[in-house]
């Protein structure tokens, strides 16, 4: 048995993806490292192998992608994650044309054409705002977990709002916020208004074409993705597992080798 | 925690001109629908050339920042934005082409959005005369592109040498007739120079009126602040020429007179007087105003209001057309490099009684700030007087930050008391 | 073997390149020749290197921003933050003048704040026109022109007549044909040398003796001429944009190293430069006057143009016979971010993909810049 695996290096986690010759995924994890961690990195693939009881030889081909791609020794070959993010999403959604993938410190739109094929994209890759980094701040200043920040900002009845751009500035504004009053709920439905602005601006670049898939770990984020349906007036498709979106892409391009595709 | 804070007192006579604004736009639309041609412009006021030929105008900074003031101006920088424009250009040029962008049709307001003020009527001729900024070059070749019109763009001389001056009024009065001219193709009719002359007539009681009004203000306590002059800047800039402007600007002096005989004072308990350089940022102008009332600080003068906008009234001679609106186009500060900058400051500086310097970063204008640290070290030597910074922007709110200028202003309010208190020992 | 004997002339170009004005002190000191600088872009090098002096066109070097954070905001574009740093920080005393011409408001700044603080050199703002077809603007660049050769004069203690102005034009022109070669040898070979030392040649000539670099180009050229041209495996690629400045070589090697060639471009230190002669019959200073307004290439920080840039980088990318472009946009350069809307519609109209860079005078994000224009070779596959 010879498996496709594809391996994820992000910022803030590292995922493995396995798939086998009749693309179906055998098995995938989720590693929380620390930043860009090989070990973390070789921790999702040996955890990944294990559940699906494989050994490391029945590896056929693997390419990794992600922040860290090429900064860890193993892997046949690299390839972006635009180009990763991409095709996970089309495997997922068939047709899919916009996929809209925010990170732990980066988030991109990538444009596809009815053929699947990339044709356009735009990262944010210079600052935190609107990212998982983001969230996690503002989750911190408002002392609350950050699995839940999302289903409170929808309870909010008046979200307040945070005009800054900046990561550092928006943080100040919370806790300007928080010393005029405000109650937290409408804070943090704020905070969830400026990431769909930022994001609304990052798509504009591309154009909205939908249907649109999110990938990502923000993409669990109920709030931000209400948020984004809003503003791009259409319906956001999120797989069940967003974050292996981009590994699970970087499997099929290993699959694609192994099938001699290439 | 804040309890009860002082509000600006500001000028009343200021708030008529938020209806003349939006009048005046209605009025635009009134003319492009009975056919007139449409002007669109950016910059100096020398597009009341364009008024005496009987064409509507349709100001950028007047449109932009009388909509940035009012929280509506983000369906332009969205429209700018998704045409490939990025934030950090100049924000009242990349809202004015996304205004473009709408008025051509290329990219639909939401219908819940108000239409009055966002869908305006595409010109026939676009004018750039901004001063002393580059950025009206590809601006204006921008907008000439998208509507597939003419453009003329003035080009007033930078004062490399004061004794530069003169020929560049001669020169910028050689653009003017060349572009008469070229109005005169456009409208298929000769000029109307008399025209012209009449509206000189009005301009110059207006501009006049308003710098004597602004002058007042070297009164101490201060009958009125910088973030008056710049909510009625409109009336010497988007709706100089235009009928009203010199009465609103007679009312306004009239009550700025009135209130130094009766000793009212724009901020209620002034203990600091400012300067301030540098735009603001438009939609945070009353938080501003109040921000700096509640810390007893009156900005009594700024370079947007005082030194860009007909600077020159005296200089107006409705004879002499040409060269009165050449001076006012030339003379300004935004032409010149260090040396007349921090002259002309440490002047203000003298005449208003300043303690401290407020510089607004405008981050997407860099004709403006070019010389923000120099002015800041220089004043500081030549006067003692302490500057700070604060972060923002003109029209895009984006770049400002409430907590920081909070911060920053009372630094600056702290310095001055500091100085104060060194000066009595 | 030809190669390495070309890598040995270009490490000669590369040498004028490193610490550039470090060498023109030192070189000063040796040659006892004055040195006028001049900003880049619009002005003629020809009239100060008929006065006998050295034109130098500045260059943005690589040193690190701190002085100049005090005198010049972080939103200004790299080469002027990074002259006024150098400026205050009296790596550029070895000037006798320093000539910034007309360009944008950024320019303006740089040589105010550089006339204030370098007082003991001859600063000078030459307003040639910007427009290409105003009233009078032939007159007016000839004025302009007269004037600062008048002022060259003062500075030099020596007339510059028609003569010596006509033989400078004859030196540059000839300078130019060589670079236009060069160009056209790259073209042809794009795997001839990696864009970096492309770039390198064409800045050494802005910053030393014009007839020592022809010396130097015309023996690399008999290197290279007659050569087999190596296979060319990668993305064929057209370099757009970066005004004034020299991309810096780290982007370079970037976009060479993720499987692009380089194989035309329209950049300041690159084609600009030498793609246009001066006309040598009749009077000089209306021949230079010509080149201002006849012969520039479409440039966004000018009006009144005859061909609209995107219109001319449609064409120039098609006859180049690139797959994509990569538009280089120096943050905070305003001129450029006002005409990058209509290029990426021009470019997507004539089914040209392209990428835009953002590059900045400190190198940072190099990573995110290597995913993206990985990516965007990936989709041109």
């Amino acid at each position: 048995m010879s498996v496709a695996v594809g391996v994820d290096i992000g910022s803030l986690t590292a995922k493995t993806v396995i798939m086998d010759s009749d693309s179906h995924i055998t098995s995938y994890r989720v590693i929380q490292g620390k930043l860009v961690d090989e070990a973390a990195a070789i921790a999702s693939l040996n955890q990944a192998l294990n559940d699906a009881h494989l050994a490391k030889a029945e590896i056929g081909f693997l390419v990794t992608t992600g922040y860290g791609r090429n900064m860890v020794s193993f892997g046949d070959k690299s390839i972006t994650e635009i180009s990763c993010h991409a095709r996970g999403a089309q495997f997922l959604f068939p047709g899919v044309r916009t996929v809209i993938d925010i990170g732990g410190q980066d988030s991109k739109v990538i444009s596809l054409n009815g053929e699947g094929s990339v044709i356009n994209f735009a990262m944010n890759d210079k600052c935190a705002a609107g990212t998982g980094r983001f969230l996690e701040v503002m989750a911190h200043a408002l002392e609350v977990s950050i699995e839940e920040m999302g289903a409170l900002s929808l309870e909010a009845k008046n979200p307040a709002t945070i005009s800054s751009i900046c990561t550092v500035f928006a943080e100040s504004e919370v806790i300007s916020l928080t010393a005029h009053g405000r109650i937290k709920l409408d804070i943090i439905a704020g905070i969830h208004e400026a990431i769909g602005r930022r994001m609304h601006s990052l798509v504009n670049h591309v154009g909205v074409v939908p249907p649109i898939v999110m990938s990502g770990g923000v993409a669990k984020n109920v709030g931000v993705v209400r948020v984004l349906e809003k503003l791009l007036g259409t319906e956001i498709f999120v797989p069940p597992e967003p974050q292996i979106v981009g590994a699970l892409g970087a499997a099929l391009f290993a699959s694609d080798e192994l099938k001699g595709k290439v | 925690m804040v309890t009860q804070m002082k509000k600006a007192n500001k000028l009343n006579s200021t708030s008529l001109i938020g209806q003349m604004m939006t009048a005046s736009f209605a009025d635009i639309k009134r003319q492009a629908a009975e056919g007139k041609k449409v002007v669109w412009a950016n910059g100096l006021p020398v597009y009341v050339l364009v008024r005496a030929a009987d064409m509507p105008v349709l100001h950028c900074e007047g449109l932009v920042a009388g909509l940035a003031a009012k929280r509506l101006e983000k369906p332009f920088q969205d429209a700018a934005e998704a045409f490939g424009l990025l934030p950090d250009a100049c924000s009242y040029a990349r809202s004015f082409i996304g205004a473009a962008k709408i008025a051509k049709g290329d990219y639909r307001l939401d219908p819940s959005m108000n239409q009055d003020l966002l869908l305006m009527p595409k010109p026939a001729l676009y004018v750039n005369s901004a001063g002393g900024c580059g950025t009206g070059r590809p601006w204006g070749e921008a907008m000439a592109t998208l509507f597939n019109v003419p453009v003329y763009h003035f080009e007033p001389r930078f004062l490399w040498n004061e004794s530069d001056l003169k020929d560049s009024v001669a020169d910028f009065v050689r653009q003017e007739q060349e572009f008469i001219s070229l109005l005169e193709k456009i409208t298929g009719k000769p000029y109307d120079w008399n025209r012209l002359k009449e509206l000189l007539v009005e301009v110059k009681r207006a501009v006049t009126l308003r710098n004597e009004a602004m002058r007042l203000c070297q009164h101490i306590p201060s009958p009125a602040s910088f973030f008056d002059w710049t909510t009625n800047i409109a009336a010497v800039a988007h709706l100089i020429g235009l009928p009203g402007t010199g009465d609103l600007l007679q009312k306004t002096k009239e009550e700025v007179g009135q209130r130094i005989a009766q000793g009212i004072s724009a901020v209620p308990n002034e203990k600091y007087r400012l300067y301030w350089d540098g735009i603001l940022t438009w939609g945070k102008i009353g938080v501003l105003a109040n921000k700096f009332a509640a810390l007893d600080a009156c900005v009594v003068a700024g370079a947007y209001t005082h030194l860009v906008w007909w600077p020159r009234p005296e200089m107006i001679d409705p004879e002499k057309p040409l060269e009165s609106i050449a001076y006012n186009c030339c003379d300004i500060v935004l032409l010149r490099s260090y040396e007349y900058r921090i002259n002309t400051l440490a002047d203000f500086c003298r005449q208003y009684s300043i303690d401290g310097l407020v510089i607004s970063e405008t981050q997407t204008c860099r004709a403006f700030n070019s010389h923000a640290f120099m002015i800041m070290d220089g004043l500081a030597r030549r006067l003692g007087i302490p500057a700070v910074t604060i972060g923002g922007d003109s029209c895009d709110i984006r770049f400002y930050s409430d907590a920081q200028v909070d911060t920053r202003l009372q630094a600056l309010l702290e310095t001055i008391e500091a100085r104060r208190k060194v000066r009595q020992i | 073997m030809p190669r390495s004997k070309i890598s040995g002339i270009t490490d000669k170009f590369r040498a004028v390149v490193d610490e550039p004005y470090e060498k023109l002190k030192q070189w000063k000191e040796v040659n006892k020749k004055k040195i006028v600088g001049c900003s880049p872009m619009h002005f003629p090098e020809e009239l100060i290197h008929a006065a006998g002096m050295l034109p130098v066109v500045l260059q943005e070097t690589d040193e690190t921003i701190t002085t100049g954070f005090s005198y010049i905001y972080p939103f200004f574009c790299g080469i002027t933050r990074n002259l006024i740093d150098i400026g205050v920080k009296g790596q550029l005393g070895f000037l006798d003048g320093l000539i910034y011409s007309d360009l944008c408001v950024q320019n303006r700044t740089a040589a105010s704040i550089l006339r204030q603080n370098l007082p003991s050199i001859y600063v000078e703002f030459a307003q040639l026109p910007s427009s290409f077809t105003k009233e009078g603007v032939m007159e007016d660049t000839i004025k302009e022109l007269d004037r600062i050769k008048a002022n060259l004069e003062k500075l030099t203690g020596r007339k510059i007549d028609d003569k010596s102005l006509k033989q400078s034009i004859l030196v540059y022109n000839k300078n130019r044909s060589l670079l236009r070669r060069l160009h056209d040898l790259h073209r042809a070979d794009p795997k001839l040398l990696p864009y970096r030392d492309m770039q390198v040649i064409v800045q050494s000539s802005m910053l030393m003796p014009k007839e020592e670099h022809t010396q130097l180009l015309e023996e690399l050229l008999s290197e290279m001429e007659g050569m087999k041209p190596t296979s060319v495996k990668g993305s064929r690629l057209f370099l757009s944009g970066h005004l004034c400045q020299s991309p810096k070589a780290d982007i370079l090697d970037l976009i060479e190293g993720v499987g692009g060639v380089i194989v035309d471009d329209d950049l300041y230190t690159g084609y600009r430069h030498y793609a246009v002669d001066v006309e040598v019959n009749g009077s000089p200073i209306q021949a230079l006057a010509k080149r201002h307004l006849e012969k520039s290439l479409p440039v966004p920080t000018r009006t009144d143009l005859p061909i609209r840039w995107e219109k001319y980088l449609v064409d120039r990318v098609k006859a180049s016979k690139a797959q994509g472009a990569v538009i280089l946009v120096v943050k905070f350069c305003e001129p450029h971010l006002f005409y990058y809307p209509f290029i990426k519609e021009a470019l997507a109209k004539a089914c040209i993909p392209h990428i835009m860079v953002e590059t900045e005078h400190e190198v940072v994000s190099l990573e995110g810049v290597r995913t993206r224009l990985q990516a965007f070779i990936e989709m041109l596959r």
